[in-house]
């Protein structure tokens, strides 16, 4: 089996301003983008569609068992936990609230695998309170990925950023529109 | 007319010959169908034969010349065979030896052909060959397929053989009958040949009929199988599909037929088809792989699709035939698996107990990040999964090694047990060690689970309450200062050997005593000392002492001691506490002098810089006070004024209220440095230093381009330091920007690095403006601005003192060189490769 | 239909100031001076974007979200902080999911309105079919 790049994102409070910062201009990435952000149910469709506007690839609500695509992004529904199945597919799974939250950033990059040949994976946390994504980004880092955290002057709240830098596994700090960069450069050309 | 005829007669040749080799080949599949059956069959009915025998003991075994398994006597007990006979028909028979003893064969006279005995292929494979034997046999002239296994005792040695011989079902007769019209047919066929023109049509009739049977008969034989399968030709279209397939999708076979995937299915999954049909059809043979199908009742289900080509009539692939596997309940349960433990290596990770899991064979399963810290060990040696060398080295770390290696053992022996002790490390470290086994809800052991606390510090707080007080009498005893400790009744308990020395009255002459007799060798009469106010406030103390202060219990306090005896006024430096007991209550007080008549001028100077050092933080923590509080007025301001101006036309009074604000987001932004500045000033602790390499951080800071300047990154990737990578985002970003601000046009910065040992150097050169030497030294000042002209309202003046902050919270250097104005400036700075401990 | 917000704040000042600005951009905008009057004011049926100040007496921001979670009248709603700090705040723990961004005071008026603007069209955003798996 084939598996997509994958670029994983985990955000919270100031999330959706920070993505809208992210996404626009970004050009489409060979890659599935998977965001994981704190949502209660009811606001998921509503950030979706939002940030559906702003972005060159389409953004829409991840459903279980969806086969990932590249070039699309997929929001983590609330009230339930993301996983990925082998790299390649999406589990919504019901369950407690890892960190205080539901979806909880470090359930969905610890499903992340070792991926084959030379697919790429990129884990980023960006602004938000608490400390979730931190031993997310530890393993994504240890399968060899590449991983981002958003800098304290552009967060509305350094603390997950900063619980993940502090990991010490955190390869770039930097503000979203550099991470854009980074990442479309990161992604250039590894396309099929 | 005659090459019609000669191509009529070809063509009814080679239909002909197509209608018998897949009459032939429909033929001995149904003949090799069959026969699988009955073997099955066959090893259904020894394999009952032995769960029936096997529910009356447990152990074949020869006693007395009889068989028993368990307790059972077989010989001549005919309840099990004839059970089986009931079941499958056949017959069964148990062998003692090579003699029948329970049997239901019955011999010429009609009765149990009990004492005869096994010859045959059968007896050569079980008692020469210690095998068991499957074949065809004639038992009554009737065909019956037979199985023997061998029976053995406890030590594996043959003691009898267990025989089913199963009738030849049915279907096998009926596929004799079957059988004989078609070759029949075949035949008609093949002789009508001769008569060409009349029998032509009957011939074209015949052949008609007999595809139709051909089909009708694999089509049943397809309904009849449970699994849902397809056939698709070669260019995708669906050819038809068997009755499990049509309720498994929900489609009837005319809804299917003639269609592509993509006519029927979601398009990720009909391109995830067809990739994988068009794979096949490029390299004939077998598919497996898993995928999804939408189901009838709406959801995905995952499927493994087991595909494979079939031959066209010309000999090239035809198409394929595909038989789908449901397995949405397997990986339903898979995901559960794999939720659990990642929740559980959440939940792990978040522990404040080292974890270790290893599983019934001691090999590690898990273990989370506290675990490495407490016991130190590399991640390498933990990533092997094998126990053995994590355990030595955590032996190599236990004081006593022998007594933990054998608990260790001695609870891998006995799996169902749970353990708790205390184990102490060679680097002063005290452990609780947990230890219980993991069992299923079966019973059944998996593993076991090793928790460990670091309770250190607890223990020593234990240790230390329970001998503190003797401790203290011991230390007191040798403490350098003269030292003196009183009871609740005030009377001296301990007068150690400076006191001796200070004072010139000994021990024995003062222990014991009370009503103010310590005070004598001091002033010369009965009188309170330091010791005797810890109750009073500072006010009071003041009345009495030069210098009082108070951190917590103890008071600090200076005094003048008088002229008395032979000795000169002595000036000195007084410590007094009290004792408390571990229920909080005070059992005594203690009091510690040292002459400083020498160095009172330097403690002088010592105290000066205390408060200097006081004020400084009192300072500041007004200063971010100031800065939160002023922050709320000034909202309205910032928010206000631009709104207003907005509304202006008289451009002069719009000029005027565009000045206000201005200011204000000055002075909102001066908050934020001057906030950013005192929250630097504070210490840093050496856990928020991390490894960076440092052409990656700032690679990362580089990633937008800046007008015309260029940046160039010249530092080498294997620079590592240590540094808060917030703070040295912070001092890059504030350099590079203010290289660029004073670059010319298309202007260089330029970023280089050099190592030593102990540190790295970094420049940050521009081609600007240039400084003059006496700049050089002041850029780094507060407010200091070098060219007042190019006074910018977004700049206050604080960045480089922002930087020089960071620099020395690193405990390195900066500074600035420049060949003098307008030959640029560069800005070193030095980072040390490994931050030293500061306190 | 029309965006709504509502300012929640202690400091007459700052909301009298909020409404201006927003009034003058046409947005529709009412003032609480209180957790407990913006938990009427959503009882009467307000929602739309609630700009919260933290530091209140009697009733924090972040006690007015846990009742407005509790009482059920979060749907409909998105929440923004109103804070002098920018710290992270541990009171903030277990209700994170509800706070969808932070504003530091004195916020820049421009990048306020913009922020504004975008959660409120968020906000309009309708559910097409709501099948959650």
């Amino acid at each position: 089996m084939i598996h997509p790049n994958i670029v994983m994102i985990g955000v919270s409070t100031g999330g959706p301003i920070a993505l809208r910062k992210l996404f626009s201009d970004l050009p489409p990435l060979n890659a599935a983008v998977i965001i994981v952000l704190h949502i209660p149910q009811g606001m998921d469709f509503r950030i979706a569609k939002g940030l559906d506007a702003v972005s060159s690839m389409p953004v829409t609500l991840a459903e279980d068992g969806e086969y990932l695509r590249e070039r699309h992004v997929y929001l983590a529904p609330g009230g339930f936990h993301l996983m990925l199945e082998g790299n390649s597919r999406i589990i919504l799974q019901e369950g407690p609230r890892i960190n205080f939250v539901q979806p909880s950033v470090d359930v969905a990059m610890k499903s992340v695998i070792k991926p084959l040949k030379n697919a790429k994976i990129i884990g980023v946390i960006l602004t938000g309170m608490g400390k979730d994504g931190a031993s997310g980004i530890e393993h994504i880092k240890a399968l060899g990925g590449i991983t981002f955290a958003q800098d304290k002057e552009s967060s509305a709240i350094y603390g997950m950023p900063k619980a993940a830098a502090d990991t010490g596994a955190v390869d770039f700090e930097c503000a979203p529109h550099k991470i854009r960069k980074k990442i479309a450069e990161l992604l250039e050309g590894s396309g099929k | 007319m005659r090459t019609t005829k000669k191509l009529i007669v070809a063509n009814s040749l080679i239909a002909l010959v197509i209608v018998l080799s897949f009459a032939m080949f429909s033929l001995s599949r149904l003949y090799t169908e069959s026969l699988r059956e009955e073997h099955k069959n066959l090893e259904r009915s020894i394999r009952t034969f032995w769960e029936l025998i096997g529910h009356k003991g447990t152990g074949f075994r020869l006693v007395g010349g009889q068989l028993l398994v368990g307790d059972y006597v077989i010989n001549g007990n005919f309840e099990v065979p004839d059970k089986v006979q009931e079941i499958f028909g056949g017959v069964a028979t148990v062998f003692m030896g090579d003699v029948r003893v329970s049997t239901n064969v019955l011999n010429d006279n009609g009765k149990r052909a009990v004492g005869t005995r096994l010859v045959g292929p059968a007896y050569e494979a079980v008692f020469k060959h210690g095998k068991s034997y499957r074949g065809e046999t004639l038992i009554l002239g009737q065909p019956y397929l037979s199985a023997y296994d061998p029976i053995r005792d406890n030590n594996g040695d043959i003691i009898g053989v267990l025989f089913v011989g199963a009738k030849k079902s049915s279907f096998l007769e009926e596929f004799n009958q079957i059988r004989s019209p078609i070759i029949f047919m075949l035949a008609v066929l093949l002789t009508s040949l001769a008569i060409v023109s009349l029998l032509l049509l009957k011939m074209t009739r015949k052949f008609e009929s007999a595809e139709a049977n051909n089909l009708n008969f694999l089509k049943t034989l397809l309904n009849t199988i449970p699994s849902p399968i397809f056939y698709k030709n070669s260019t995708g279209h669906y050819l038809g599909c068997n009755k499990a397939f049509e309720s498994y999708v929900g489609l009837s076979q005319d809804e299917l037929v003639g269609k592509t995937a993509h006519e029927l299915w979601l398009k990720e999954l009909a391109d995830r088809y067809q990739q994988q049909d068009q794979a096949l059809l490029n390299n004939p043979g077998m598919q497996f792989y898993e995928s999804s199908v939408t189901h009838a009742d709406g959801k995905l289900h995952d499927v493994i699709f087991n595909k494979a080509t079939f031959l066209g009539s010309d000999g090239s692939v035809g198409g394929l035939v595909g038989v789908i596997l449901d397995i949405s309940e397997r990986k339903q349960a898979e995901r559960e698996l794999a939720f659990r433990n990642i929740l559980l290596s959440v939940q792990q990770e978040s522990s404040i107990d080292g974890i270790l899991v290893v599983d019934e064979n001691a090999k590690i399963l898990s273990y989370n990040r506290r675990f490495r810290e407490i016991m130190n060990i590399s991640p390498q040696l933990l990533e092997s999964k094998d126990d053995s060398p994590v355990l030595e080295y955590v032996t190599g770390q236990v004081v006593n090694p022998d007594l933990f290696l054998e608990r260790v053992k001695y609870l891998y022996a006995h799996q169902h047990e749970t353990s708790r002790d205390e184990i102490e490390l060679q680097n002063g470290s005290i452990l609780d060690r947990y230890s219980a086994p993991l069992h299923g809800s079966d019973g059944r052991y998996y593993g076991r689970l090793w928790t460990f606390r670091d309770i250190t510090d607890r223990k020593h707080a234990e240790e230390k309450v329970k001998n503190a007080y003797q401790q203290m009498l011991d230390i007191v005893e040798f403490l350098p200062d003269a030292t003196f400790v009183l009871n609740e009744q005030k009377r001296v308990i301990a007068w150690n050997k400076a006191m001796e020395a200070l004072t010139g009255v000994v021990k024995s002459e003062i222990l014991g005593k009370g009503d103010y007799e310590y005070s004598l060798p001091f002033y010369g009469e009965r009188r309170p000392l330091l010791i005797d106010y810890l109750g009073e406030d500072d006010d009071e103390l003041r009345n009495h002492y030069e210098y009082v202060q108070r951190d917590d219990r103890t008071i600090f306090a200076q005094v003048t001691l008088p002229p008395l005896n032979n000795r000169e006024s002595r000036f000195v430096s007084i410590t007094a506490s009290p004792l408390y007991d571990r229920c909080g209550k005070q059992v005594g007080s203690i009091q510690s002098v040292r002459d400083v008549t020498e160095n009172r001028h330097v403690n002088q100077e010592k105290s000066r810089l205390e408060l200097q050092l006081q004020h400084s933080r009192m300072m500041q923590s007004v200063m971010v006070q100031l800065g939160h509080d002023l922050k709320t007025p000034l909202t309205p301001l910032t928010t206000l004024l631009p709104i207003f101006s907005k509304q202006i036309n008289d451009p002069q009074l719009k000029r005027l209220v565009d000045i206000c604000s201005e200011n204000a987001l000055q002075i909102s932004e001066l908050i934020d440095k001057t906030l950013n500045l005192a929250s630097l000033s504070t210490m840093l602790t050496s856990a928020e230093h991390k490894n960076i390499v440092l052409t990656y951080a700032l690679d990362a800071l580089l990633a937008s381009s800046f007008g015309d300047v260029s940046c160039q990154n010249a530092i080498a990737p294997d620079i590592v330091i240590q540094a808060v990578p917030d703070q040295l985002n912070k001092l890059f970003a504030n350099l590079i920007s203010n290289a660029i601000n004073y670059s010319p046009p298309a202007g260089i910065v330029r970023i280089t690095a050099e190592q030593t040992e102990t540190d790295v150097t970094i420049a940050v050169r521009d081609e600007g403006i240039g400084l003059v030497p006496e700049h050089l030294e002041r850029i780094f000042d507060e407010f200091y601005k070098v060219d007042e002209s190019r006074h910018e309202l977004a700049r206050s003046g604080l960045g480089l003192s922002i930087c020089r902050r960071i620099v020395l919270n690193h405990q390195g250097k900066i500074w600035a060189e420049s060949p003098g104005t307008g030959k640029g400036t560069t800005i070193f700075f030095t980072l040390p490769r490994n931050i030293q401990q500061s306190n | 239909m029309e965006t709504k917000v509502m300012i929640v704040d202690d400091n007459e000042y700052i909301r009298e100031s909020v409404e201006i600005l927003l009034q003058t951009e046409g947005i529709q905008i009412v003032s609480s001076a209180s957790g407990n009057e913006c938990l009427d004011q959503l009882e009467t049926g307000f929602r739309g974007v609630l700009l919260m100040d933290i530091m209140m007496p009697i009733m924090d921001g972040w006690d007015t979200i846990r009742q407005i979670v509790k009482r059920g009248l979060y749907e409909g709603n998105i929440i923004l902080m109103l804070t002098a700090k920018r710290e992270p705040d541990e009171k903030m723990e277990g209700i994170q999911t509800y706070v969808t961004d932070y504003v530091t005071k004195p916020f820049n008026p421009m990048e306020l309105l913009d922020m504004i603007k975008y959660y409120a069209t968020i906000l309009k955003n309708e559910n097409p079919c709501h099948d959650s798996p």
